[in-house]
């Protein structure tokens, strides 16, 4: 049965990085209420399926839930593609973004939080989560790689591609503010 | 190493990524090679700009409490446990339970010494703040965009229980921008967006029977009022300054 001490130890490894739970389901959905139901189904599954956590990474088991709940809830509501097109491979051409013929605007957008989020939301969702999980999580490679189910190399490309396609967007984009 | 494999190496350099030999080889090139040190720096200001508060999005406190709930309840609550009805597990459980809400209460009360003050109005504004601040974000602005209020008003019935008193202020400089439905004091409330130049303010208006003075408050570069009018309670904020969202409050 659960046990005072299980859900003492639930809290102490996997309750404590409900800021982190959030956030993850929060890019990911792009949503507040959405994001605040995938957390809670995630949660309640983590609690279900504790007894069968050996490892020492809370976080990233948690992470790697979240993850599954925000992407079978697009399955469910068929509401954004799941894989983008783009293939893994052709990843690494895009790397060479073009310099910044102005700085000082770069420096603005940086500077511009809102245009930032928008600039971040309209990344694909798998260029997304790595951004999300390497900039703001501040996780290294391997721990996303298993978060996200991709080998290291995956993650790699993929989070230079979202830089790329970032930068891209504060340098030439022009989103509504 | 020449241009194109430093180039492909700078995330996973600055991420210190790489391994000991491909992080000097890497280092020597960007000291010497003047482009690939420039785009090393831009890439590192893009990845500072990120690891901003701001950006990063906090678990509501209400989850957080909720959760925490939950995991009591999952001690007590599994009918299949209570089968096993022995004396000793029933006390344990209960026993539980207990402690468990002890740390919710124990939680609730950290939140409220947090806040300084645990009033109900507290509870409220930062909500308020929350919510506008997400308004602001991707088009989460308003449900029905409309400058006129014979669209706005009618867009909430069948929505709401009530109806908002929904004006244009446009000739005092305030504009109408649109409607949205939102969730404040665990109840669905009428959001209004007006605009003056810049600056985006929403009005959160809900009935409420009580009557007071305006409230003003400040807090992380927003101005809030609180006002009671006709039975409805209204709730507006914005980064405009307090002076004018006053002027504003008085046109409502």
């Amino acid at each position: 049965m659960p046990s005072i001490n299980k859900t003492n130890r639930f809290e102490m490894t996997i309750l404590i990085h409900l800021d982190a739970a959030y956030n993850l389901a929060r890019w990911l959905m792009r949503h507040g209420p959405d994001a605040e139901d995938v957390v809670q189904e995630a949660c309640m599954r983590a609690f279900k399926y504790f007894d069968s956590f050996h490892g020492n990474d809370g976080k990233a088991w948690l992470l790697s839930i979240v993850r599954n709940a925000c992407y079978s809830r697009f399955q469910q509501n068929s509401q954004q593609p799941v894989t983008y097109t783009l293939d893994d491979g052709d990843e690494n051409e895009d790397q060479e973004a073009p310099m910044s013929e102005n700085p000082e605007a770069i420096l603005s957008r940086l500077q511009d939080i809102l245009y930032l989020d928008r600039a971040i939301a309209t990344l694909p969702i798998e260029f997304r989560e790595v951004l999300i999980l390497r900039e703001l999580e501040d996780l290294p490679y391997k721990t996303i790689a298993d978060i996200a189910s991709i080998p290291v190399g995956t993650v790699m490309s993929r989070l230079s591609r979202a830089r790329a396609m970032l930068k891209q967007q504060l340098t030439q984009g022009d989103l509504e503010s | 190493m020449n241009c194109s494999e430093a180039l492909k190496l700078i995330g996973a350099y600055m991420d210190r990524e790489l391994d000991l030999r491909s992080a000097m080889e890497f280092e020597r090139h960007a000291g010497q090679c003047e482009k690939c040190g420039q785009a090393l720096e831009q890439a590192k200001m893009q990845s500072q700009a990120l690891k901003n508060d701001q950006l990063y999005h906090q678990a509501p406190s209400s989850l957080r409490t909720r959760m925490s709930m939950m995991i009591a309840d999952q001690v007590v609550a599994k009918p299949d446990e209570r089968k096993s009805s022995i004396r000793s597990t029933i006390s344990m459980s209960w026993w539980s339970y207990g402690l468990s809400l002890a740390s919710v209460a124990a939680f609730s009360l950290a939140l409220s010494l947090q806040l300084g003050k645990p009033s109900a109005d507290m509870q409220i504004s930062e909500e308020v703040m929350s919510s506008h601040v997400r308004s602001l974000m991707e088009g989460h602005l308003a449900d029905v965009v409309s400058t006129d209020q014979h669209t706005v008003k009618p867009w909430f019935a069948g929505r709401l229980a009530y109806s908002p008193p929904v004006n244009d202020f446009s000739s005092q400089g305030y504009p109408l921008v649109g409607g949205r439905l939102d969730y404040i004091d665990q109840r669905p409330v009428s959001a209004l967006i007006y605009r003056h130049n810049k600056h985006i303010i929403n009005v959160y208006v809900w009935p409420d029977m009580a009557q007071g003075r305006a409230e003003t408050l400040s807090r992380d570069g927003f101005n809030l009022i609180k006002v009671s009018k006709s039975g409805m309670i209204f709730w507006i904020i914005s980064d405009l300054n307090a002076a004018e969202l006053k002027d504003f409050a008085n046109l409502l």
